[in-house]
């Protein structure tokens, strides 16, 4: 089955936008492949930091750690995770001295959209990643 | 013809998705984690432009650039500033530091093509 034909018949997520970040990468599967294989790993590396700095207290870590993956998470249009990371960096820049409770709302609520955006791009990698191997890209 | 480009980003997801974007548009890459081993290269060789990230744990992109800026002869390099947010005064403040231009993330073939273009020499790519 030709390549964008597979992309075509996937599951489209909801969580993120890989149609809008194909049609940036000129439409291209396997670039957009090659992002989302990147993405994957990279997403939870920095869910690890961003774990290590709420259990350090150490809030201008946890500013720059939400910083960084909202670029992340922009690039791969997954909107309604950067507006929870945004909320969040707000509040880290309002009050740096004040450190971010475990259990804050916004915190609560953007752990469990991570865990479907991983599990979301999980699931799409799988249905493409047998038609295009990482050599292609 | 200087067909040299450097990344400079802590996120692993925006030098791929910015270095895919410019091998297109004919440039030839260089990336790096940090704002340190790129002031480090930038003894060695010198490139047509560069992407810099502005929040990075090691150095931020204002201190880099700001470097950049006082050695007279690295006054010819582009600096790109490349980041997640920019509203109309950081605009103007990040121009005064230095930086020729300002790109958002996410970047995209059109934002990357008004601010650098093709490299010289590059073919037009495909359809």
């Amino acid at each position: 089955m030709p390549l964008e034909s597979v992309f075509d018949s996937a599951t489209q997520p909801v969580h993120f936008d890989p149609a809008a970040l194909r049609h940036d990468l000129f439409d291209s599967t396997p670039a957009l492949l090659n992002v989302l294989r990147t993405f994957h790993p990279w997403l939870a590396d920095m869910r690890g930091k961003l774990r290590d700095a709420i259990t350090a207290a150490d809030t201008p870590q946890l500013a720059g750690t939400l910083h960084t993956l909202r670029g992340g998470l922009a690039q791969l249009r997954a909107k309604p995770a950067v507006e929870l990371v945004r909320q969040l960096e707000a509040t880290c820049k309002a009050d740096p001295a004040a450190a971010l409770a475990p259990d804050h709302p916004v915190l609560l609520a953007l752990e469990a959209k991570l865990d479907a955006l991983s599990t979301e791009l999980g699931q799409f990698l799988s249905e493409l990643q047998p038609v295009v191997p990482p050599r292609q890209i | 013809m200087n067909t040299l480009a450097f990344i400079i980003d802590d996120s692993a997801v925006n030098i791929a998705v910015a270095r895919l974007l410019l091998q297109r548009l004919g440039w030839t890459v260089e990336e790096f984690p940090s704002a340190i081993p790129m002031l480090e290269r930038l003894g060695e060789t010198e490139p047509a432009f560069m992407l810099l990230d502005i929040s990075m744990p090691d150095m931020g992109g204002e201190e880099a650039c700001r470097r950049i800026r006082n050695n007279p002869a690295w006054n010819a390099v582009r600096i790109i500033a490349y980041t997640a947010h920019a509203l109309d005064d950081e605009r103007q403040h990040y121009l005064a530091c230095g930086f020729d231009d300002i790109i958002t993330k996410p970047i995209t073939i059109g934002s990357l093509t008004a601010a650098v273009g093709r490299a010289p020499g590059s073919p037009a790519p495909r359809a």
